[in-house]
């Protein structure tokens, strides 16, 4: 159906044949003009202007077509049939009714008017306009002076012409158009059949993912009822997963961007130590080193929270704006007493705000016994 | 004690609507429920609700059409988007089209139907998830094309949604900034606000941008 069809919804086939009507009326006038200029220089019998006259009506005719045949419909109404049928005519008959010109000159002109007359209105217009021009190759008969044998054969001869042209053209034009039909509709069937391929494709390899991941996960958790901790997990493990999935995206993991980096950093202490992490990133950038050490301390700090807070639900919040990255790690566990910390948390504290200040970063943590822990980790981007 | 707030379910997925009903209709009134579009417009005009739990995806047109097709007939129905998808211009999307709030489906049950009162009220419901989208659209529009104030966050704005985004509730962010919670209140519902009359196409470039990266 691609190549069928214009914005105008006109096939193509239809296209390719006003093309050649239009094709043929211009033969047929240059024709007549060259018969009537031939005329003009060796029939003395001939009326210079009324032969001139009929030279310039086909020439004019024949351009009105072709203008009015750039639109699609343009052609095909009975009114302009008409009109085309009554130019053909005088071409015909004409010069010799005005001006008892015996000498005809329309050469293929009517002609013309039969294909133009099939293309528009199949077998009937074509035996309609096959009519009109017999009419008048007949009615032309009455006007000749003198013997009339050989006009009347001539005459006999066109009008068979005519009848057996129009037939055969709808025929013709029958056959192009159903050929036509059937080899769209072969294509689109085709096509139709490549999409449910590809479609079916699809579905198998979805069928396959979801096997793998989801129906193993679903059979995990059924056997593991007895531990809710365990359960959630895998539940959170396989709603990332296919989240990621869905999104078309490569699995967590890869580097890459900061959000990801976070993102699969997040993932990975919800794994090892069972707690959920909600992760909210405003803005991205391209990991570089100072990044990757905040992601580095962002993790120490999950860690932390998931060891230390007694609660199983941890927030992280990283922005990235143009000069500075900053990642907010949240608990509302137990908090503790920042004076009076324990060597083992000062250690993992040190191992936080150590690591960023050598990229130029710093880290604070507000923190009180009952009211949670917040870690805030902050470093400076350089220009890109 | 309040009367039950009155909630109508819409959702395409039929386990989550028993899921949902199971789990707060003992605390909240649960009028009605639908599955599509078409139904859930005629359902909350004949039952109106205070609260719609608005799924954002659905089939034919997503929680969007349900909100247009509502709005101008039943303007008291508030809608509270709720969603497992995390596709940021989905959620700002509803948002813009007039939903009061965001929460993701995996929120508890309890928070669940704190979020219906709050809305019930009248309040904005902000996860920490909408405001990350929030301050996310909002940085990305460029300084040099704001035409006016509705394009931009005021400092204070922008500090609420960075609390709301790490997670801190109303009263905590009031404490923590020395406001009053209504205060709060008033912050999160004016960027509501100007999310909504926000010029859509400088929050489309924002769309289109996310979809390249």
């Amino acid at each position: 159906m691609t190549d069928s069809a214009d914005p105008s919804g006109e096939p193509g086939i239809e296209r390719a044949l006003r093309r050649v009507v239009l094709g043929f009326r211009v033969v047929g006038a240059t024709w007549l003009a060259l018969l009537g200029a031939v005329v003009l220089a060796t029939t003395e019998s001939a009326d210079p202007a009324v032969t001139l006259a009929t030279v310039v009506l086909a020439a004019g005719w024949a351009a009105a077509t072709v203008a009015r045949g750039a639109q699609p419909g343009g052609l095909r109404s009975w009114w302009w049939l008409a009109a085309d049928l009554a130019v053909a005519s005088w071409t015909i008959a004409g010069p010799t009714v005005v001006a008892g010109q015996r000498t005809t000159f329309f050469g293929g002109f009517p002609f013309t008017a039969v294909v133009l007359a099939v293309w528009a209105r199949g077998l009937t217009g074509g035996l309609i306009a096959a009519g009109a021009l017999s009419a008048a190759t007949l009615g032309r008969l009455g006007f000749v002076d003198g013997d009339a044998t050989v006009p009347v054969s001539q005459a006999v001869e066109n009008v068979v012409f005519y009848v057996v042209a129009a037939a055969v053209l709808a025929w013709t034009a029958d056959v192009l158009r159903r050929n036509d039909r059937l080899r769209r509709e072969a294509e689109s069937a085709l096509a139709q059949e490549r999409a449910e391929r590809i479609r079916s494709q699809e579905r198998a390899e979805t069928a396959a993912h979801l096997h793998d991941s989801v129906l193993q996960t679903l059979a995990l958790i059924q056997r593991r009822t007895g531990d809710p901790a365990e359960v959630t997990v895998l539940a959170r493990r396989q709603e990332r997963e296919l989240r990621t999935w869905l999104a078309g995206g490569a699995p967590a993991g890869d580097g890459g961007s900061f959000a990801a980096a976070v993102a699969s950093a997040a993932e990975e202490v919800e794994r090892l130590h069972g707690v959920r992490v909600e992760v909210v990133t405003v803005g991205d950038a391209p990991l570089d080193e100072g990044l990757a050490a905040l992601v580095a301390a962002a993790r120490e700090a999950l860690v932390n929270a998931a060891r230390h807070s007694r609660v199983d639900r941890v927030a992280v919040y990283a922005e990235t704006s143009e000069d500075a990255a900053t990642v907010f790690v949240r608990d509302r566990g137990v908090g503790f007493d920042p004076v009076a910390v324990d060597g083992d948390r000062r250690g993992i504290a040190e191992s936080i705000t150590g690591r960023l200040r050598r990229r130029g970063g710093h880290a604070r943590v507000t923190s009180a016994p009952g009211a949670g822990t917040e870690v805030e980790m902050t470093v400076a981007r350089r220009a890109p | 004690m309040r009367a039950r707030t009155k909630v109508f379910l819409v959702d395409d997925h039929t386990l989550f609507r028993a899921g949902i009903r199971s789990e707060i209709a003992d605390r909240v009134w649960i009028c009605g429920e639908a599955a599509d579009v078409a139904s859930a417009v005629e359902g909350i005009r004949a039952s109106r609700p205070e609260v719609v739990l608005l799924d954002v995806h659905l089939p034919d047109g997503g929680g969007r059409a349900v909100i247009d097709g509502v709005r101008d007939a039943e303007p008291g129905v508030r809608f509270l988007a709720l969603s497992a998808s995390d596709a940021a211009e989905d959620v700002i999307d509803i948002i813009r089209a007039g939903a009061r709030g965001y929460v993701t489906k995996t929120l508890s049950a309890d928070e669940l139907v704190d979020a219906v009162r709050r809305v019930a009220d009248g309040d904005a419901v902000f996860s920490p998830k909408l405001a990350g989208f929030v301050l996310d659209a909002f940085a990305a529009i460029p300084v040099v094309q704001v035409d006016s104030e509705l394009a931009q966050l005021t400092a204070r704005e922008r500090e609420v949604l960075q609390h709301v985004a790490r997670g801190y509730t109303y009263r905590e962010i009031s404490e923590r900034l020395f406001i009053s919670t209504k205060t709060v209140e008033t912050h999160v519902s004016a960027v509501l606000r100007k999310l909504q009359l926000t010029n859509r196409h400088q929050l489309s470039r924002w769309a289109a941008e996310r979809n390249i990266t």
